[in-house]
């Protein structure tokens, strides 16, 4: 019932926080070699999207830029179609091709109308069973990559997270490996044919569809993907993590600002803390009334942003906290980050913010888990886990539950500033 | 097809409402009607500024994000050079919170000279960080002077200078906000699970107490036709060199702009653009190469930008793009590539009507652009674009007398 009088300006409204948040676990199919199709259905809509998920993420690789140039070069030609037929094919049926990496995973993802899905499906396929990797294509293709390097070459922010990477997982690690300018020149398609060949396979693959779903899609998807030959077991890959905390400095001379990050290796999303972290990363950084944004930015104006994250992977979780901020007051910046750290592990989080933050988080699920599309998209985080959405409805009750007490116990074990790594990279150098 | 109330509170302020039953979100956008077009010259970058001291606490509400987070809710702004748009979600069953929030910062703001002062900082250092810290990120602060003469459209939303943001002083927070931050300039939409009555009621007990205010005369200068090719060369640490080409086009609602928009998407939208297939992946002469118009309200530029391959001058490339330029106008455009880049763009818009926030942001936009109605004819606006008009924009927009050229070279001292 909404009143008519005249409001009362000071009290907030009544807001109520009890989400019933409709999580879809999706229908499983299993196509006849193995390759897992999950559904997420909505047919009251015209738009359709395919994400395809591959076990073949940097980890996997042999050579440095082995696996972002193989799933990237997946749309300059194969046995079919050449690189010009695939683009305008694509681009004639409206649908947008996404190829990416990251260190676990490949993705494509397929965004079109409905009924341009049968016209797209036989290019993929090709891409996925026939790419050719043909030389000239492949010189193009590497030295625009080599540019876009040495552009972000050029900012601190990236200088940064190359350093950082190496040093939180080791350099010599499969989660540390951090290319440079050689690497561009050192790799050959015979790398990208030997990598395409042993990781864009069926039993490696996934697929997940939502959007409009019919029963006529999925026997398409049946018979363009189901039949691809499994020639091989799934891939797998070890991590070994060597981490040392250490204040790191790169100069960049000229720089207005410095780029600055700091963390450590924290708990796999497994982990019995690994929910009550994210409540405590929240309160630090993870939102824009965080506690580093109120003092670093609303209070200091030292940066234009503050964030904290944590980055969980399948073998190895990262927690970070990174800014640019005015050359000047670089070391005033670290000392509040520090004194934010310490803050967390000597004081109990008082009620009323402990409430904003489950408030707010609660509201950022519903928001993120809002319609198919959306729960398709964080479905594809539990691929590594058991595959089922529950797995949304365990962390949400895990948040809601956890007290001032255990999240300082979780700063005390995860948030000391001396087992931190800190990487500058500026103009001027902090001790 | 978006449907859609609206409806005006006697202080002028305009509601539109949208029912989508799919979501338990609800979005809502609010459109003031002022950007970086209406600053003073020697004051630029205020708006913008101005859109960072709206969250400094409101005259009953000390913290704007505050009970926002404590409802569940996520918000953000913008501004541009034709308004200042802020836009948050909130789950449905706290909308009034948001109704509470919004009512109270259109009521009156709090003005607090710390709030002031910790914000020019902050807006100091966005300004460092993608402008002034960042490879080619003064690009756009060198092209638009040169493009634009006399229409404010000559400065960005940041501002020309950091000193003009310094500069700015509570008095001249005060006066813009009486100015333009009024019921009768603004517009809010609303999209979700909500009914127009509920929403009507809410708007009259939050927001109908608010006095309107003065009309707003504006005399922006309108930019006087281009007779000459403009060129400028730069020199920075950059890792390549790099080519902006822009031409003065037509405003937003000109019955051209859907055409231009379609020979900047045939140009350089996609791997089978005309452009990016020639000189990118056949020719190799750009590492990275595209075409866009910037859509502003008053005319506005189409732009082609690209970086140039390293190894090749900067001076065949550009001779490259020029030929290739005129290679497009010379040759009627195919029937087939009329019809890619039209469904382009309709998956582009279903994609997008997805979200409620999209949908609210667009009709507030189109709203402010005049007529909600466009909302729904833009599909078919794209769809009756004929060959002959493709052609006929190209010609008159893609020339050299009309042309801007920004070479951006890297100094390799």
């Amino acid at each position: 019932m909404i009143s008519n009088k005249t409001p009362n300006r000071l009290i907030a409204p009544d807001v109520d926080n009890q989400h019933k948040i409709a999580l879809i676990e999706p229908e499983k199919i299993v196509l006849k070699n193995g390759t897992q199709l999950f559904l997420f259905p909505d047919n009251s809509r015209e738009a359709m999207r395919m994400d395809m998920v591959f076990d073949a993420g940097s980890a996997f690789q042999d050579k440095k830029l082995a696996a972002s140039t193989t799933i990237g070069m997946l749309r300059e030609g194969s046995k079919k179609f050449t690189a010009g037929a695939l683009n305008m094919r694509i681009d004639y049926h409206g649908a947008y091709l996404d190829l990416q990496n990251t260190k676990d995973h490949g993705y494509l993802t397929l965004y079109c109308l409905e009924k341009s899905l049968p016209a797209l499906l036989p290019l993929i396929q090709d891409m996925l069973t026939q790419a050719v990797f043909k030389e000239r294509n492949f010189k193009i293709y590497n030295k625009r990559q080599m540019q876009e390097f040495q552009l972000s070459s050029q900012k601190a922010k990236h200088l940064a997270n190359r350093l950082y990477t190496a040093n939180l997982y080791g350099a010599e690690s499969v989660y540390g490996q951090i290319a440079c300018e050689s690497d561009f020149d050192a790799l050959t398609t015979t790398d990208l044919k030997a990598f395409y060949g042993k990781h864009f396979q069926p039993a490696n693959t996934k697929i997940i569809l939502s959007g409009p779903i019919s029963q006529k899609t999925i026997h398409q998807i049946e018979s363009w993907f189901g039949d691809i030959e499994n020639t091989l077991l799934p891939t797998d890959f070890v991590q070994n993590t060597l981490f040392q905390p250490k204040l790191l400095f790169k100069k960049k001379s000229g720089a207005l600002q410095s780029a600055i990050m700091m963390g450590k290796p924290v708990m796999l999303r497994t982990h019995k803390d690994y929910f009550g972290f994210l409540v405590l990363n929240t309160i630090l950084g993870g939102y824009f009334g965080s506690r580093l944004m109120a003092n670093i930015r609303e209070d200091k104006g030292y940066t234009y942003g503050i964030h904290s994250m944590v980055s969980p992977m399948r073998k190895a979780s990262g927690f970070t906290i990174a800014s640019e901020v005015g050359t000047d007051v670089t070391k005033a910046a670290l000392d509040e980050i520090k004194l934010e750290l310490l803050r967390l592990i000597e004081n109990p989080v008082k009620d009323e913010e402990l409430r904003l933050v489950k408030n707010y988080l609660n509201g950022t699920y519903l928001r993120s888990l809002d319609g198919a599309y959306s729960q398709a998209d964080k479905f594809r985080i539990t691929l590594d886990l058991d595959g089922r959405m529950d797995y949304y409805a365990r962390s949400l009750d895990a948040i809601n539950a956890i007290g001032a007490t255990e999240l300082r116990d979780l700063a005390e074990r995860y948030l000391n500033p001396d087992e931190m790594l800190t990487v500058v990279v500026g103009d001027k150098e902090v001790e | 097809m978006i449907q859609y109330d609206s409806f005006t509170l006697d202080n002028g302020l305009r509601f539109l409402v949208h029912h989508d039953r799919s979501t338990p979100i609800v979005a809502m956008n609010i459109l003031y009607q002022v950007g970086a077009k209406d600053e003073h010259p020697d004051k630029t970058g205020f708006a913008h500024l101005f859109e960072h001291l709206m969250f400094g606490g409101s005259v009953n509400i000390p913290r704007y994000d505050e009970p926002l987070q404590q409802a569940g809710g996520e918000n953000n702004a913008f501004t541009n050079s034709d308004y200042t748009n802020y836009y948050l979600t909130v789950p449905k069953q706290n909308l009034e919170t948001a109704f509470w929030l919004e009512s109270d910062r259109m009521l009156d703001l709090a003005f607090s000279p710390k709030s002031l002062e910790t914000q020019r900082n902050v807006v100091i250092e966005e300004f460092r960080q993608n402008y002034l810290n960042q490879p080619y990120g003064d690009a756009w602060l060198l092209l638009k002077p040169l493009a634009y003469k006399q229409h404010p459209y000559q400065w960005n939303t940041i501002g020309k200078e950091t000193a003009h943001i310094e500069n700015a002083t509570l008095e001249d927070v005060k006066d813009f906000y009486s100015k333009y931050y009024n019921p009768n300039n603004a517009i809010v939409a609303i999209a979700g699970d909500v009914q127009t009555g509920d929403i009507k009621k809410l708007a009259e007990k939050w927001f109908g107490s608010i006095k309107s205010g003065p009309d707003i005369l504006r005399t922006i200068p309108s930019e006087p036709k281009q007779t000459e090719a403009r060129k400028l060369e730069v020199k920075r640490k950059v890792s390549a060199d790099s080519i902006y080409l822009a031409w003065h086009s037509c405003g937003r609602t000109h019955p051209d702009y859907e055409a231009v928009d379609l020979v900047s998407d045939l140009l350089g939208s996609g791997q089978s653009s005309v452009l990016f297939k020639e000189l990118v992946l056949e020719k190799a002469l750009f590492a990275e190469l595209s075409a866009f118009v910037t859509g502003d309200i008053d005319p506005g530029l189409l732009v082609v930008t690209g970086k140039v391959t390293d190894g090749i001058h900067h001076a065949q490339a550009l001779d490259a793009l020029t030929k290739t330029l005129n290679q497009f106008k010379e040759r009627p455009v195919s029937e087939q590539s009329l019809r890619k880049v039209k469904n382009r763009v309709i998956t582009g818009q279903v994609f997008g009507d997805i979200s409620v926030l999209s949908k609210a942001m667009k009709l507030a936009y189109y709203t402010y652009l005049g007529d909600t109605a466009l909302i729904n004819e833009q599909t078919n606006r794209y769809r009756s674009v004929s060959a002959g008009q493709i052609k006929q924009v190209a010609d008159s927009v893609i020339n050299e007398s009309n042309s801007n050229t920004l070479i951006y070279l890297k100094d390799n001292d």
